[in-house]
């Protein structure tokens, strides 16, 4: 996997690699590693100059060392995130900002989220939270961690236990 | 016999013999161009790291976390759930060429999963980009059908888990591309008369103006086949779902007329040949000891809109079974049977003659 993330797109040079097009040339087999865009274009026989959408085309900014920034979170690096354009954990967003937010804005031409706004889990979803509670009881004997094991088999019995009430 | 053939595997036979819910159900007006709409939303939960970057060990304790929160849900305890590495590779394939998962789901490692409905309305994919992937299918015509059902299993699974959401992004998503709402609509959409004249350029140019990309028949990186294309939104942040859903909608109805219009053009300057072309289509179907799965595409796409124009009787719901169960795992699981390509291609001819009483 680690191979096919650091690929750059053999025709525009600019974006990760992500699909691999197979195409057949004068009777030849021609594999291209390219980027979801180019291989759009490619597939559709579409000339880039004809029909591209709207998206930076700007080079990919060498950061150097010093520039570098860094998720608390998960160690991800800014240049890291550069080379792929995926993140790897959810405060990664925010870890990389200014960046994170002119990249967001330029692919999607907008600067605020304007769509459906969560307010997080509410349901008191008793099966769910036996499952989860069941399956880390599970782990702790299968690891012989029996005084977090016992803390489980407590609360497994307090939730069960609401559930008589 | 040199070898034995192993046995087919029966999972997905019930799934095999029926058809989708999305290409039962024929647009009274538009059944000869628009096959199907799909609608996906990108979701991750709060606190774990994007499954690109997880080890086998983490990717499994989110798969379990997800699949007990889903079995845990009233409303979706009819729907199945499979570990991909559970399956064999033909089944891999069959849910593939019915565009229930995706080829970046079936990347090596555990921990990686599909929870299907009976009707196929419902698909989820756990752990391919993001944590979740949740997608509706619908009969091409049932654009607000498709994004109630979404919205609705969407409010299920979020007041369930806590998912990863920040009022200034919206939606957290491994790739920026999907952020915000993490909303993408898209249909299958059966252009023939633009691909002839030529028409498809400005369709394309004209889609890429309003935000929609154009791909082929599976969808990203694919190539176009039997003239189908699929249109899919683009951008997923600064709109609201109900905004992107109503551009999107507009816009392939627009197309839809185009291909109208190109259709009508063709039958007052070449009406003849077109009706050649059927026949001689007809004649290859009922004939020919072998047909190639890229053969089945392209006729069927023939006859798709003759039966549009009035120039055969035929059913376009069997035109779309045949479509669907032509493909390779399709014809060997139908069959019961592991087959090499060429057995495939008898079989394909045999199928396609009985389902459109060809014979």
């Amino acid at each position: 996997m680690k191979d096919d993330m650091n690929k750059i797109c053999e025709k525009c040079n600019k974006f990760p690699a992500e699909v691999k097009l197979i195409i057949y040339e004068a009777g030849k087999k021609k594999v291209l590693n390219l980027c979801k865009l180019c291989a759009e274009e490619e597939s559709l026989g579409v000339s880039s100059s004809a029909a591209s959408p709207p998206v930076p085309k700007k080079e990919a900014p060498l950061l150097k060392p010093e520039e570098d920034l860094v998720c608390a979170n998960c160690g991800y690096k800014l240049s890291e995130f550069l080379k792929i354009s995926k993140f790897k954990c959810e405060k990664c967003y925010e870890a990389f900002e200014p960046n994170t937010m002119k990249i967001i804005s330029e692919y999607h031409k907008a600067e605020e989220h304007r769509g459906k706004i969560y307010t997080g889990a509410y349901t008191e979803n008793k099966e769910f939270k036996l499952k989860v509670l069941r399956r880390a009881l599970d782990e702790a004997i299968r690891r012989e961690e029996y005084e977090r094991a016992a803390r489980l088999r407590d609360l497994i019995n307090e939730v069960e236990g609401k559930n008589d009430a | 016999m040199k070898w034995r053939e192993r046995m087919m595997p029966e999972r997905f036979k019930w799934m095999s013999e029926k058809i989708p819910f999305w290409l039962r159900f024929i647009s009274p007006l538009y059944g000869d161009i628009v096959l199907s709409v799909r609608i996906r939303l990108a979701r991750n939960l709060k606190g774990h790291t994007f499954p690109l970057f997880l080890d086998d060990e983490k990717r499994i304790r989110v798969f379990n976390l997800i699949k007990d929160a889903l079995t845990s849900i009233k409303e979706l305890q009819s729907l199945k759930i499979y570990e991909i590495t559970e399956l064999e590779e033909i089944e891999k394939e069959f849910l593939l060429e019915r565009h229930l998962i995706s080829k970046d789901l079936l990347k090596d490692g555990r921990g990686r999963g599909v929870c299907i409905d009976m009707e196929e309305k419902i698909s989820i994919m756990i752990n391919e980009e993001d944590h979740l992937r949740i997608q509706v299918f619908y009969p091409g015509f049932m654009f607000e059908e498709a994004f109630m059902k979404i919205m609705e299993i969407d409010e299920l699974i979020g007041s369930t888990i806590e998912y990863s959401f920040n009022k200034k992004y919206g939606f957290l998503t491994s790739c920026p591309t999907n952020v915000g709402t993490g909303f993408r609509v898209s249909c299958l959409l059966h252009l023939p008369a633009s691909v002839i004249t030529g028409k498809i350029q400005d369709i394309i140019n004209y889609s890429f103006s309003q935000d929609i990309t154009v791909r082929g028949y599976y969808g990203e990186g694919s190539e176009v086949l039997g003239n189908i294309f699929q249109f899919a939104s683009l951008r997923t942040f600064g709109k609201s779902e109900e905004d992107i859903l109503s551009n999107f909608k507009t816009t392939v109805y627009k197309i839809m007329d185009m291909e109208r219009e190109e259709r009508e053009n063709l039958m007052k300057d070449s009406k003849e040949l077109l009706e050649d072309r059927i026949s001689r289509t007809i004649g290859i179907l009922k004939n020919a000891k072998f047909l190639t799965s890229r053969e089945v595409m392209e006729y069927t796409s023939h006859l798709r809109m003759g039966a549009g124009l009035n120039l055969i009787d035929i059913n376009i719901e069997k035109l779309n079974e045949v479509m669907l169960l032509n493909q390779p795992a399709h014809i060997q699981i139908l069959f019961g049977k592991r087959m090499e390509e060429k057995e495939r291609d008898k079989f394909r001819g045999i199928l396609i003659r009985s389902r459109l009483n060809l014979s």
